[in-house]
């Protein structure tokens, strides 16, 4: 079967490098029944946005094969029985790219020849959740391995903030997201990133459930485009309810609590789903525009400055909130 | 005054719906005694919305904002907890209020008409 090979570019975590790995995941997502390999000759550097995208197109490709043939494939030990598959040309790695994607364990995914298979523990690097939330488990890997102290500098204050915030994210992406999507068998897919020297965070986390836009467009009749669509997903209180079948509940607090975090912290907040893109960051608020690339799904990503310098609690300084209790 | 554990009731993480809502049947069935009702959160570690939407926020759709800050008292929260808190206390006054009001928020977020690279 002829392989389709896709050139992996150079990819950074700002508006270039997001424009260049979601036209990848539009070539991938049109037409996913293939062999497709991923070449890095082009590539120099690598970040977040794309090993996030890259490791959940593998996934997507490989269920795009039947249950039946996945199954046998695996039990003989072969994908030659196996329509549709990805490979890593880590041949064409540089060294640096190389060693960045053994370190945050995107390779051990993959192949059992780098590492630990679906290795545990804490690094913080490329992870993959399944389809069914355990919120405990999700909460413990971000505490407890993640964001552990002998990795990065956090104060317990912002961290306690930063992980509350990142869990809105997952959240997200399991309640309107990954429990109606139409694979069932997808999960969540997340790829994190630490600066030592700039001592900046970052965290990528993606699913192909139906996207905010579809999600919204779904629900409200009176919304007729996507940025109205997305807008409205945007506004504190509003929710497509997918996530709970308890109708009568006050939700859709997760974008606004996330765009309060990142304006506070001075960071940046990015989202891309469907055919709109939003930026949030302290200087412009939330941007809103429409995408030259439409994804199939969500990928939301989080850059968190872990200085506190940059953090003033919100609920002190920076929240219009009322004080309750 | 009745002194409900969360820790006790949900563990460490504050953080999901389906815990949420173990909690608010605690609350709601004392309150429907007329028991005043205090919240320690002593050894609870993490927090995130979707646990107060179901359990605190909730309440607010048959107890008005003052009357639940009469009977509710809330002890050994971190400041990240107390914030959500207020934050989803604020936004299901909101939702029970007044179910439109949310929406006209719309208006105040940024639009650029071209596409996006």
């Amino acid at each position: 079967m002829s392989r389709h090979v896709i050139s992996v570019p150079t990819v950074k975590d700002d508006d270039s490098g997001y424009y260049k790995i979601l036209k990848i995941a539009r070539e991938v997502l049109d037409n996913p029944k293939r062999h497709f390999d991923f070449d890095f000759s082009a590539c120099s550097k690598i970040e977040h946005n794309a090993v996030v995208v890259l490791g959940a197109l593998a996934r997507y490709v490989d269920y795009q094969n039947t249950l039946s043939t996945r199954v046998f494939s695996g039990m003989i030990g072969t994908k030659a029985f196996a329509s549709a598959g990805v490979m890593f040309r880590v041949n064409t790695m540089s060294e640096v790219v190389f060693d960045h994607l053994l370190e945050n364990s995107f390779l051990s995914h993959f192949s059992s020849g780098y590492g630990e298979d679906y290795p545990s523990g804490g690094y913080i690097g490329y992870r993959e959740h399944n389809n069914l939330l355990d919120a405990d488990n999700i909460a413990e890997h971000l505490q407890e391995e993640w964001l552990s102290a002998d990795k990065l500098s956090l104060s317990a204050l912002l961290k306690s903030a930063v992980v509350s915030r990142i869990f809105e994210i997952f959240m997200n992406a399991y309640g309107h997201g990954v429990s109606i999507q139409n694979i069932d068998k997808l999960g969540v897919y997340s790829c994190g990133q630490y600066d030592k020297k700039e001592k900046k965070l970052n965290i990528s986390v993606l699913d192909f459930g139906p996207g905010i836009v579809s999600n919204v467009l779904s629900l409200r009749s009176d919304l007729s485009d996507s940025l109205s669509a997305m807008k409205w997903a945007l506004v504190r209180g509003n929710s497509t309810r997918t996530d709970s079948k308890i109708a009568e509940m006050p939700r859709g607090l997760g974008f606004d609590l996330l765009n309060e975090f990142v304006c506070i912290n001075e960071g940046e907040l990015r989202i891309y789903s469907n055919d709109v893109s939003v930026i949030s960051s302290k200087p412009s608020g939330f941007v809103v525009q429409k995408s030259k690339i439409p994804f199939d799904g969500t990928l939301v990503s989080i850059n968190i400055n872990c200085d506190d310098r940059h953090y003033q609690f919100a609920s002190e300084n920076a929240s219009s909130t009322k004080k309750y209790f | 005054m009745k002194t409900i554990n969360v820790y006790d009731v949900v563990g460490k993480n504050a953080i999901s719906m389906q815990s949420g809502e173990k909690l608010y049947g605690q609350i709601i069935s004392l309150m429907e005694g007329g028991e005043s009702v205090e919240l320690s959160f002593k050894n609870v570690t993490l927090y995130a919305s979707p646990f107060f939407n179901a359990s605190i926020g909730l309440l607010l759709k048959d107890i008005d904002v003052d009357e639940l800050m009469r009977r509710l008292k809330v002890v050994d929260i971190s400041d990240v907890g107390r914030d959500l808190l207020n934050h989803v206390v604020e936004n299901a006054i909101a939702y029970y209020g007044d179910s439109e009001s949310v929406t006209k928020g719309i208006n105040g977020i940024n639009s650029e008409g071209g596409d996006h690279d």
